[in-house]
C-alpha cells in the first residue's frame, strides 16, 4: 500500500513538471526549435539535397544566389558558396557538429564541474579554499580567451575546440554545484543520514547528487548554448573546425570574403541557423529554470 | 570602507600569480620548442645549447617561472619570436584601439540598454514592450562575429554609409600621442582625422555592443518593475507626485544597483567579443594580436596578451565591486 502511494506521488510530480512546462510558452518554443535541429542533425543524409562537400569542387556554380534571384540554379534553395556547395545542404550537416560540441563539451563541463564541486561543497574547509581559488583565477579569464588560451596549447582542431570549451565552463559548474552541495548538505535527511552511519561516497551519490540536478540541468542548458556559440567563434578565427568541415563558425569565416562582391547569402544564413541552435537552447534554459527550480529564478 | 578597499586589493595578488603561473605552465607544457622555431630547421645541436644557455632554458622550470616573473614586474614580457620586437611595446601600441573599441561598445550598450529598458518596464505589455524584449533575445543569441558581418555587409557594402574596417582613413594626416585615436585627434584639433576615426567606430561598437546592450536591457527591465511594485514607489505616487518624477527620481536610482554589477560582469563578455569584433573589421587591437600570436605560436606574445586581458578583466572586476557599495549605501562590507 505505502510502495503504490508512493510510486503515485513521483508520477503526478512529473506531470505536474510536464504541466507547467507545457504552459511556459517560451520553453515549448525553445524545445522546438532544438528538436528541429536535432532531426536536421539525424537525418541530414536524407534531407539534405546536396553532399556537404563534393569532391571535386563545382567550381562553375560558385558564389550562384538563391531562390530569390532568377540566376539561381534549380534545387540549390539558398544559393552556393565559393567552392560551388550547396549552402543548404551545409547547414544541415552543420547542425551535426555544432549539437555534438554543444553536448560534448557541456558533458566534459559538467563532469569535471561536478567533480570540484561536490568535493568543495562537502568536505569544505581547505579543500573548498584551494579548489575555489582555482576557479577564481580560472574566472580571470574573459571566457573565450580561456578557450583560445587551452587551443593554443593542445592545438586547433574541432576535438580539441570542444575539451577547450568543457574545460572554460567546468568552473562556473563548479560553482554551481558547490552552492547546490551547501544547500543540501544543511538539509535534515542529510543529517539523518550521516546519524545512521551512510558513508560520504553513499551520501553523495545516493542523496546529495540526484537532488542537485535541477541546477545542472538548467545551466547545463544555457551553457550549451555558450558552447554552441564559442565553437562557432572558434571556427571562425580558424582555431576550431577546419575546413571544408560544414561548421557554421567555419563557414562565415570562409564567406565572408565574398559580400563585397554581392555574394551576402553565403554569409548569412550560417549564422542563422547558429542564432537559432542559441535562441533555442536559452529559452528552453530559461523556461526549465522557471519549472524545475523557483529558487533559481532572478 | 577603506579596509574593505585594501582587502580586495590584496585578494587580486593571488589571482593574478595563479593566471602568471598558468599562463606560464600551459605554455611551456606546449608541444614544439621554440628555439627550433626561432633557429629553423638547420640548426645544430651547439647553436640550440647555446640559445637555451642564454635565455635560461636549461634551467629547472620553476626557477625560469621566477626569472620570467622577476623579469615580468620589471615590465619585460621577453621578445616576440616572430618579430624581435619586445612584447610589452607590441602590446602597447595596439591596447589603446582595444579599449577605444570597448569603451565606445559599452557607452553603446549602457545608453540603449538602460534607455530601452526603462521604456520596457514603463510600458509592460506595449508594443513597445515586446519590440523590445524580443529584440533584446536576439541579441543574447547572436554571435558577435555574424552581427559584425551583417553590419557591415548593410551600412558598409550595400548602403556605402560607413567604412568596413580599419581604425581610419589612410590619407588623412594624424599625429598620434596617446595612441587613443580619438582622443588624439580632439588634441591635435584634427576634425577630419576625428571624424573618420568616429565613422570607423560606429559599426564595430555596435556589432560588440549588442550583446551587453540586451543583457542591461533585460536586467533593467526586470529590476524596474521589482522597483515600481514597492511600497515607497506607491507612496511617491499618493503624494501627488507626477509619474514622470516618480520615474526619473525615485524608481531609475533604486533600480540600477543590478544593472550596475551585470555592466561590471559583462565586461568579461566585452573583451572576448573584441577579439572577435577585431577580427571581423580588421581592428588592430589586442584581440587581433592574440590570435594571430596563437597562429604563430609566438607564446611570449600570447602570454603577454593574455596577462594584459586578464588584469584588465580583474580590475574592472574590482571597480564593480566597489561602485555596487557606493550606488548602494545600504550594503556595507568589513
Amino acid at each position: 500500500m505505502t510502495r503504490w502511494r508512493m510510486v503515485r506521488k513521483r508520477e503526478t510530480k512529473t506531470h505536474e513538471l510536464i504541466r507547467r512546462f507545457r504552459y511556459n510558452k517560451s520553453a515549448v518554443f525553445g524545445l522546438i526549435l532544438i528538436l528541429f535541429l536535432v532531426v536536421l542533425a539525424i537525418f541530414a543524409p536524407f534531407i539534405a539535397p546536396h553532399d556537404p562537400t563534393p569532391s571535386p569542387p563545382q567550381l562553375e556554380n560558385s558564389l550562384k544566389p538563391g531562390f530569390w534571384s532568377n540566376q539561381s540554379i534549380p534545387g540549390y534553395p539558398l544559393g552556393t558558396d565559393m567552392m560551388g556547395r550547396d549552402v543548404l545542404s551545409r547547414i544541415i550537416y552543420g547542425s551535426r557538429i555544432s549539437l555534438t560540441v554543444g553536448f560534448i563539451a557541456v558533458g566534459i563541463a559538467t563532469a569535471l564541474g561536478i567533480l570540484i564541486g561536490v568535493i568543495a561543497g562537502y568536505y569544505g574547509g581547505w579543500v573548498d579554499n584551494v579548489l575555489m581559488r582555482i576557479t577564481d583565477i580560472l574566472f580571470a579569464f574573459p571566457s573565450l580567451l580561456l578557450a583560445i588560451v587551452i587551443v593554443a596549447v593542445i592545438g586547433q582542431g574541432l576535438d580539441k575546440a570542444m575539451i577547450a570549451i568543457g574545460i572554460e565552463y567546468s568552473p562556473q559548474m563548479a560553482r554551481v554545484m558547490r552552492g547546490s552541495v551547501l544547500y543540501i548538505k544543511e538539509m535534515e535527511y542529510i543529517e539523518a543520514q550521516k546519524a545512521i552511519g551512510s558513508s560520504n561516497t553513499r551520501i553523495i551519490f545516493r542523496h546529495v547528487l540526484p537532488n542537485s540536478l535541477s541546477p545542472v540541468i538548467v545551466y547545463g542548458t544555457l551553457m550549451m548554448a555558450g558552447a554552441i556559440l564559442d565553437a562557432a567563434a572558434l571556427g571562425f578565427l580558424g582555431l576550431g573546425a577546419q575546413p571544408p568541415s560544414p561548421e557554421w563558425g567555419a563557414m562565415l569565416s570562409d564567406s565572408r570574403f565574398y559580400i563585397v562582391s554581392g555574394a551576402w547569402w553565403a554569409a548569412t544564413f550560417p549564422g542563422i541557423a547558429i542564432v537559432i541552435a542559441v535562441l533555442g537552447l536559452n529559452l528552453l534554459g530559461d523556461g526549465l529554470r522557471d519549472i524545475l527550480d523557483p529558487r533559481l529564478k532572478e | 570602507m577603506k579596509w574593505y578597499i585594501i582587502k580586495r586589493l590584496l585578494q587580486i595578488i593571488p589571482v593574478v600569480l595563479g593566471v602568471t603561473l598558468i599562463a606560464f605552465t600551459l605554455i611551456h607544457i606546449a608541444p614544439g620548442d621554440p628555439v627550433q622555431t626561432m633557429l629553423g630547421q638547420h640548426a645544430t645541436q651547439q647553436e640550440i645549447d647555446e640559445i637555451r644557455a642564454k635565455f635560461g632554458l636549461d634551467q629547472p622550470l620553476y626557477v625560469q617561472y621566477f626569472i620570467w616573473l622577476g623579469d615580468l614586474l620589471k615590465g619585460d614580457m621577453g621578445r616576440s619570436i616572430i618579430s624581435h620586437e619586445q612584447v610589452t611595446v607590441e602590446i602597447a601600441s595596439r591596447f589603446p584601439n582595444t579599449i577605444e573599441l570597448a569603451i565606445a561598445a559599452m557607452i553603446f550598450a549602457i545608453l540603449i540598454g538602460i534607455i530601452a529598458g526603462i521604456i520596457s518596464a514603463t510600458k509592460q505589455y506595449s508594443v513597445a514592450d515586446y519590440s523590445v524584449m524580443g529584440i533584446a533575445l536576439f541579441g543574447i543569441s547572436m554571435p558577435v562575429f555574424w552581427l559584425g558581418i551583417m553590419l557591415m555587409m548593410i551600412f558598409g557594402v550595400f548602403l556605402g554609409w560607413l567604412p568596413i574596417g580599419g581604425r581610419i582613413d589612410l590619407l588623412i594626416p594624424f599625429q598620434r600621442i596617446t595612441g587613443f585615436m580619438v582622443i588624439d585627434s580632439i588634441i591635435t584639433a584634427n576634425v577630419p582625422a576625428l571624424i573618420s576615426v568616429l565613422r570607423h567606430l560606429i559599426l564595430p561598437a555596435i556589432a560588440l555592443g549588442t550583446i551587453p546592450m540586451a543583457i542591461i536591457a533585460r536586467t533593467t527591465r526586470s529590476s524596474m518593475l521589482e522597483v515600481l511594485r514597492q511600497d515607497f514607489i506607491r507612496t511617491e505616487r499618493s503624494k501627488g507626485l507626477s509619474e514622470r518624477k516618480v520615474i526619473y527620481k525615485h524608481a531609475i536610482r533604486n533600480a540600477m544597483v543590478p544593472v550596475v554589477t551585470v555592466i561590471g560582469l559583462n565586461f568579461g563578455l566585452l573583451l572576448s567579443g573584441a577579439i572577435l569584433t577585431e577580427t571581423v573589421f580588421s581592428w588592430p587591437g589586442v584581440g587581433r594580436l592574440v590570435v594571430d600570436a596563437v597562429f604563430d605560436r609566438d607564446y611570449p606574445l600570447v602570454i603577454g596578451c593574455i596577462l594584459v586581458f586578464a588584469l584588465v578583466f580583474v580590475i574592472v572586476n574590482l571597480i564593480t565591486d566597489l561602485l555596487y557599495t557606493y550606488i548602494d549605501p545600504r550594503i556595507h562590507y568589513d
